[in-house]
């Protein structure tokens, strides 16, 4: 009967250990993109004499904001845009229309460098979404005197 | 008598909650909070060496399990150099584990401390919702 008693109390021990450390414990899934070289990649795939393939510019701003249009449309006629979904329509709204002239859609991200990595990723999880092919632009030049 | 069995089996369980509260309160995973990504895949299991280079939103690099604080990527080269030598012929490659809330040139210039010293390099997200 004592024995018993105790295997009882020895169970309730065990599992509170087990569940209080399954509550308390921080599990996260992970995963990792893999990032290319530093080379500008509109040097890289020479936008210029591709006929093929249509590339439009989503430039990030320090504000978080986006910045979208083709690679030569000029700056002040790019689309500025603050929400990411918003952001997914304009680029599949591209895509659709690009997809008409046969040309295959491929997004430069270009972060401006005080931008937040999450707007980065979250560009390239819009690119990813769409399936549309993405370069990021690591090739931030910062100004001299600007430390952390 | 079974009252008494009752209330011994509840002590317990409170003695053991507030011991395991206490003893695993100063544990602590990461102080990185890693940017959150829909698509991203899950991982293949790692066939080389991973160094990873954390980066808080201040932009201080932390190594060697977040145990090391290093300012600029001039520190970071030195130190990942230093254990590439350790390493030896093994193959290596960088994880950048940025927090969602850092600017992108310290991510930027870590990415550039890899290329410097030609290594593969990847950066981190967590998982969320879609990811498969």
């Amino acid at each position: 009967m004592a024995t018993r008693g105790f295997l009882i109390r020895f169970i309730d021990i065990g599992l509170i250990v087990l569940f209080g450390f399954l509550m308390i414990s921080d599990i996260e899934a992970s995963s990792s993109v893999e990032l290319a070289g530093s080379r500008d990649p509109l040097e890289e795939l020479q936008p210029e004499d591709d006929d093929e393939r249509a590339f439009v510019v989503v430039a990030i701003g320090a504000d978080g904001s986006f910045l979208v249009g083709e690679s030569q449309t000029p700056i002040e006629e790019r689309v500025r845009i603050v929400e990411v979904e918003v952001l997914s329509r304009v680029l599949r709204s591209l895509d659709a229309e690009l997809g008409v002239e046969d040309r295959e859609v491929v997004v430069l991200i270009e972060p401006h460098p005080m931008s937040l990595v999450q707007r980065t990723v979250d560009v390239m999880d819009v690119c990813d979404r769409l399936g549309l092919p993405k370069s990021l632009g690591m090739n931030i030049d910062v100004a001299p005197g600007a430390d952390p | 008598m079974q009252k008494s069995g009752f209330v011994v089996r509840f002590v317990d369980v409170v003695l053991i909650l507030l011991f395991g509260f206490i003893s695993i309160s100063s544990v602590r995973a990461t102080e990185i909070d890693l940017a959150e990504s829909t698509e991203t895949p899950a991982p293949a299991p790692d066939t080389e060496e991973v160094l990873f280079v954390g980066i808080r939103p201040d932009g201080t690099y932390l190594v060697d399990e977040e145990r090391i604080e290093l300012r600029g990527p001039n520190e970071l080269l030195e130190y990942l150099d230093a254990q590439l030598g350790l390493l030896g012929d093994r193959p290596v490659s960088v994880r950048i584990r940025a927090s969602h809330d850092s600017a992108m040139r310290f991510l930027v210039d870590a990415a550039r401390v890899a290329d410097e010293l030609g290594l593969p390099k990847a950066l981190e997200v967590r998982m969320a919702g879609g990811g498969e």
